[in-house]
């Protein structure tokens, strides 16, 4: 995505008015970008939790307005009105199909791609392009960063991932291509650096200039050298390096983006150290950082893993010693489910620390959370039976105004939950033809 | 129910029958006729198979050869119908295995397609400490190395996203401009440890316990990673209280289980009682240590311990025992770490000496120098000669800087910037390689043949004797790579084959990242941790470096310990805290790496064991007969009783009485149920709460066990399979890719050679980097320029 010569800088508009100021994205200043024009700045997010979630204590039993809020979703009631309970959307493509066992990477691997994962544990894994990054793809020009991926699990290190599957399915959720998986960023002090970057700014303005200077001549340097080679080295190993040049090309546009951008970004907290080791913290901060990063507009897509899939964390601090990931097979047990019922809740309390600051966040004409969409939820309802059907979802915000929250809306029969990624699109003005398996919009966002 | 190969051959129903081999109607149908169609035929489809329809062994070979393995094994017939007859079993599996080999000789020898590898992180870290002499770790910022196969080596799923790259590129300004000038030492911080809230038990006796007190309940172990070589200040904290008229105690501390320091603590209420005192530590990872030595001693009389104090008791008239409870000994509350003080930035001459091949290390540079440092690195860094466009381009660099007004240093740091992102240096390609095209074989050349050894065996890059044998042209010699091997196998750098081989073949890597639950193993504190690394790794190392057999690994009977886990494991004789090799002649439930700590811990969850995991593990990582996945819909068992009163066993029992899930369980489960008698942490038990363990185990085949000793020896029957497996495994770890079909050879080939040499380490090593696979590569040299 290439931005014309007709546009309006940002230095132009900016002119006087100083720093540090988050402007709306203007359309004047947005190139034609054909069908796919942005709309306001409306901030998309996905917060991810593996492994399942205990759907009696998660789904109201009542539809429409005046439900009742069950266990798990109980330390979201104060944001009632700014919610959506969604029930009824499913994620077919996490079924077996007749590939066997392996339903934590499936779940993970077509959560937002709506593509059936190719089942290998090597060479050649295969899955689709996930809604974020569609949306990523739009965002390129228009942020500093067109998305930005986070994580709470450390990766696993070693031994094999869901049976058969490659490690690389279980790990993240984002697909910037059918062969190429985006591994989150875990520690906060990296994603503090992603926003902000490593720059040395105890340095005089002019050695950082010529610094610059040689970054970008390095990368001009490494590009022509990389073609050179290719004419040298066979197809499979030019699929590789294939991924270099594309690496390069997106951090020179990335550079080029920032030059024409002159606003002083100063980050208004301080720079973490690493992980916390409570969890609770390290959730907080990973939420503070995409507050950040949203008011700062230097990014619009997110997506936070609370845990990659087959997570087997354990939480002492509300009482279940036990790991996730075992404990999820719960056979009904009801001391399982009790524990298991624990996790689900201890998760959505830490996700409302972050709707309650998006709420307390103004944006504009109103709040971050406004304009917002933020879908809380993962690819796995029952995670006994790894069901991919009747998934737990919800949706907080307003978008671009025309989602009407406060209700629990029950869709009829199984639809894919790619369809409400397509509907989601469409609020921001970003309109593919489909996401994976989608057959359609969702009803009823807008309505009353 | 739908067993796991029920899909794999369905497409299979759908084949004709086609003309078999000769003797298969004699050999083989009969059996088949007499044991197995009457339940796997057209009619009844038992487990989807057809058999009287399979005739083709040729073009469904994995199909007959998991047809092999189960009537050899006796899984099948299944339990409950006649036996087959001996001798027609016998000629039946005879038929097959020389079926199999017949075919097999009929393989075209075939290289395999490698595709260009990229440095992983510890290749990347390695590299750079070797090429510039740079200790910082960068990569341990990158994101995690996608794995395949095991190993996070595969050139094939290592991906480079945008992300990665940007990491390569700050990594790359940030390494140049500490070889140039030196690292910056990060701001003084104060970093705060306390005790874990639950302690180890104390010891029974107050003659017969741990007198440097590092396992005893009053000790402080924890792990600090110190920044850099510097000054740093320890602040030490203590609470609690010896009894009254106690003589004073020493208070130790420890770095890495060597003394560094001690403190005399006169004062016997120890409540808030400070030391602290300033020291210089080194870069990287330590275990900090303070404990009280010999501290049952200088007790007053009436406690009737060691050495009693002299010192006037006015309690002395007190008769009757001491309450329990009473406290014998203070402890460490808390250690402060500040730092890191006063070291001041500066390069090191190593990494100097390493750059500056002009030879000036005072500064004083000529013309000359610019073009010969560069080149000399690139060098280096590209591992291969340079090119006058490799150097033009570099130069170009460097004059740009130059001519922007910086100082040569500066110049030649940009210059390294750049070398450290360019694709000769991130990925290791092989020139004229036609990975995709089964075109002649043909030899990787000498460079690539340098790189290919150093990655395997040292996961860095060449050193300088590989590079002046891969120029003169000489290293394919066969003799000259055996004696490199050797020589690579002996050196430090070997150590690498186990951080990363090992690490990821016996998942001990997750040794790192265990949390066993606080409250049920509250003794495990990072000694505990550390240690059984430790032993692991030092056994490893052992046979490397002492090239003894691979199958050491699973009977050899020494291993290395320190007091710390030979007390953990109830091993007399052991004191102190450094490791050195125990003989374990008399303690045969921990000889090889099945019954290490560590391995027991990492093939176990946070609160109990699995024998499902651990059955899963010996499958996985020692006989390489993975179990498949589990079916897609996973029935809800009926547990009748939850609770303390029920073993493991029973619980599991449903495994194996229920149909679908025996036909891998039965393999699996009895394996783990053999180690059953090593908890979560892998500390020996004869109990599970309040049910004593019962350790025996029938495999498929009927052979029974009872208890580890005899589970080893089981394995250790089938020397050949378990030769197999890690000459497999290592394959894969030297080549980069998964095997396949025609990779079978090689590996029967290494492993028949090794056997005559007693299945020595460094003979499977040398079989490897022998083997055409490792020394040729797919596609041929016409029609490829050449630079």
């Amino acid at each position: 995505m290439f931005v014309t010569r007709k546009h309006l800088s940002r230095r132009t508009l900016l002119g006087g008015a100083g720093a540090a100021i988050a402007l709306p994205f203007l359309d004047a200043m947005t190139p034609a970008f054909g069908a796919s024009k942005p709309a306001l700045a409306v901030r998309l997010a996905f917060v991810y939790i593996p492994n399942g979630a205990v759907m009696e204590d998660w789904t109201p039993k009542a539809a429409g307005r005046n439900y009742a809020f069950t266990p798990i979703l109980k330390p979201l009631e104060a944001h009632r009105d700014d919610m959506l309970v969604l029930t009824g959307l499913a994620d077919q493509n996490g079924n077996a199909l007749g590939d066997g066992g392996g339903d934590h990477a499936r779940a993970a691997a077509s959560f937002l791609t709506g593509v059936h994962p190719k089942k290998t544990a090597g060479s050649d894994i295969r899955s689709g392009i996930s809604a974020d990054q569609i949306v990523a793809k739009h965002m390129t020009g228009a942020t500093r960063l067109s998305s930005l991926e986070l994580g709470c699990d450390d990766s696993r290190l070693v031994g094999s991932c869901d049976t058969g599957y490659s490690c690389a399915y279980t790990n993240t959720i984002c697909w910037r291509g059918p062969t190429s998986p985006l591994p989150p960023e875990t520690n906060p002090r990296l994603v503090f650096e992603r926003l902000f970057g490593t720059e040395d700014y105890s340095v005089d303005p002019a050695t950082r200039a010529r610094r610059a200077e040689y970054r970008k001549s390095i990368l001009d340097m490494a590009r022509d050298r990389t073609l050179k080679l290719m004419g040298d080295i066979g197809p499979s190993d030019k699929r590789k390096v294939d991924e270099y040049l594309y690496a390069i090309r997106e951090i020179e546009k990335r550079i080029a983006m920032a030059e024409s951008d002159n606003r002083t970004i100063t980050p208004s907290v301080e720079k973490p150290t690493g992980i916390p080791i409570a969890f609770a913290d390290y959730m907080k901060l990973m939420y503070d950082l995409q507050i950040i990063a949203f008011q700062a507009d230097l990014t619009r897509v997110t997506t936070t893993m609370v845990g990659r899939e087959g997570s087997v964390r354990v939480y002492p601090e509300v009482g279940v010693p036990d790991p996730h990931h075992p404990l999820s097979h719960h056979r009904d047990v009801p001391a399982s489910l009790a524990k298991l019922s624990k996790i689900n809740t201890f998760h959505a309390e830490l996700f409302s620390y972050f709707v309650a600051k998006l709420k307390s966040t103004p944006d504009g004409d109103g709040t971050l959370l406004d304009h917002s969409m933020i879908l809380y939820g993962g690819g796995i309802s029952d995670s006994n039976k790894h069901l991919h059907e009747n998934l737990p979802l919800l949706l907080f915000g307003r978008g671009d105004g025309s989602i009407k929250p406060g209700r629990h809306i029950v869709y009829e029969k199984e639809v894919p939950v790619t369809n409400l990624y397509l509907t989601l699109m469409g609020h921001m003005g970003i309109r593919p033809e489909s996401v994976g398996d989608s057959n359609g919009k969702v009803e009823f966002l807008s309505e009353v | 129910m739908t067993p796991p190969y029920k899909l794999l051959l369905l497409p299979l129903l759908l084949v004709g029958a086609t003309a078999a081999p000769r003797g298969f109607d004699t050999a083989v149908q009969p059996f088949l006729a007499k044991n197995c169609y009457t339940c796997h035929n057209a009619k009844l489809l038992t487990a989807g198979l057809n058999l009287e329809a399979q005739r083709d062994v040729e073009k469904d070979r994995d199909h007959w050869e998991m047809l092999l393995s189960k009537i050899q094994s006796g899984e099948m017939p299944p339990p409950g119908a006649a036996r087959p007859d001996a001798g027609s079993l016998r000629a039946a599996t005879e038929w097959l295995q020389s079926e199999f080999k017949r075919q097999d000789k009929l393989i075209k020898p075939d290289p395999g397609p490698v595709t260009a590898r990229r440095l992983n992180r510890a290749e990347y870290n390695n590299t750079v400490r070797d090429l510039l002499g740079v200790t910082f770790r960068p990569a341990d910022d990158f994101p995690l190395d996608d794995s395949g196969y095991g190993f996070d080596n595969i050139g094939d799923v290592l991906s480079l996203s945008p992300v990665l790259m940007e990491k390569y590129l700050s990594a790359a300004e940030k390494i140049s401009r500490i070889a140039i000038y030196g690292e910056a030492l990060p701001k003084p911080v104060f970093v705060h440890y306390q005790p874990r809230l639950r302690r180890p038990p104390p010891p029974p006796s107050l003659f017969e316990y741990d007198q440097t007190g590092l396992s005893l309940p009053s000790v402080l172990n924890v792990l600090h990673e110190f920044p850099a070589d510097a000054e740093y200040l320890l602040k030490i904290t203590l609470s609690g209280n010896r009894p009254a008229a106690s003589d004073p105690v020493t208070l130790a501390v420890w770095v890495d289980g060597k003394q560094i320091q001690q403190f005399t603590i006169e004062r016997s209420d120890m409540e808030g009682e400070p030391r602290s005192f300033r020291t210089r530590i080194t870069k990287g990872e330590h275990l900090m240590s303070l404990s009280f030595l010999n501290q049952f001693e200088g007790l007053p009389a009436r406690f009737e311990g060691p050495n009693p104090s002299k010192k006037p008791d006015p309690r002395r008239a007190a008769t009757g025992p001491i309450p329990p409870g009473t406290s014998l000994a203070g402890r460490v509350e808390a250690l402060d770490i500040g730092g890191p003080f006063d070291a001041a930035p500066s390069p090191s001459t190593e990494t100097l000496r390493r750059i500056l091949s002009c030879g000036h290390l005072d500064g004083r540079h000529t013309d000359a120098c610019p073009r010969k440092i560069i080149s000399d690195l690139a060098r280096r860094a590209y591992r291969r000669p340079v090119t006058t466009q490799d150097t033009d381009a570099l130069l170009a660099l460097y004059s740009k800087v130059r001519g922007k007004g910086d100082s040569f240093d500066e110049a030649i740091a940009v210059a390294i910037q750049y070398m450290l992102v360019s694709p000769d240096f991130l990925f290791r390609m092989g020139k004229d390689s036609q990975p995709r095209s089964r075109a002649a074989a043909h030899p990787i050349n000498q460079y690539e043949l340098a790189s290919r050894l150093s990655y395997f065996l040292w996961s860095t890059m060449p050193d300088e004797e590989l590079f002046r044998l891969a120029a003169q042209g000489g290293l394919r010699n066969r003799a000259t790579l055996d004696a490199q091997v050797r020589r690579m196998l002996k050196d430090t750098k070997a150590e690498a084959l186990i951080d990363n081989f090992a690490g990821q073949w016996l998942e001990i890597r997750n040794m790192d990242i265990v949390k066993p639950d606080e409250e049920r193993f509250a003794e495990f504190d990072a000694l505990l941790r550390m240690s059984m690394k430790r032993e692991t790794k030092l056994f490893l190392s052992h046979i490397i470096q002492e090239d003894r057999s691979v199958l050491d690994l699973i009977d050899g009977k020494y291993s290395f310990l320190n007091e710390r886990l030979a007390r953990f494991y109830g091993i007399p004789g052991v004191s102190g805290p450094e490791f050195r090799r125990v003989d374990l002649a008399a303690n045969p439930e921990r000889s090889g790496v099945l019954t290490h700590a560590s391995v027991l811990t990492v093939s176990s969850y946070a609160t109990r064991t699995s024998p499902v995991l651990r059955g899963k593990w010996i499958l996985d990582n020692i006989l390489n007969t993975p179990p498949p996945p589990p079916p897609a819909n996973v029935p809800t068992l009926d547990v009748a009783q939850v609770g303390a009163s029920v073993s493991l066993r029973v619980q599991m029992e449903a495994h194996r009485s229920n149909p679908g899930c025996a036909s891998c369980h039965a393999r699996m489960d009895p394996l783990g149920f053999g180690l059953e008698n090593y908890d979560a942490i892998g500390a020996w038990r004869a109990k599970d709460g309040a049910v004593t363990i019962d350790a025996s185990g029938k495999l498929p085949d009927g052979r029974t066990f009872a208890g580890p000793a005899e589970l080893k020896a089981i394995l250790m029957a089938n020397r050949d399979a378990i030769a197999n497996s890690v000459t497999g495994k290592l394959l894969i770890y030297a080549l980069g890719r998964g095997l396949e079909r025609f990779d079978k050879p090689v590996v029967a080939d290494i492993v028949t050679r090794a056997a005559a040499a007693d299945y020595k380490f460094s003979n499977i090593v040398l079989g490897i980097v022998h083997s055409m696979p490792f020394q040729k590569q797919r596609g041929d040299q016409t029609n490829v320029r050449h630079p």
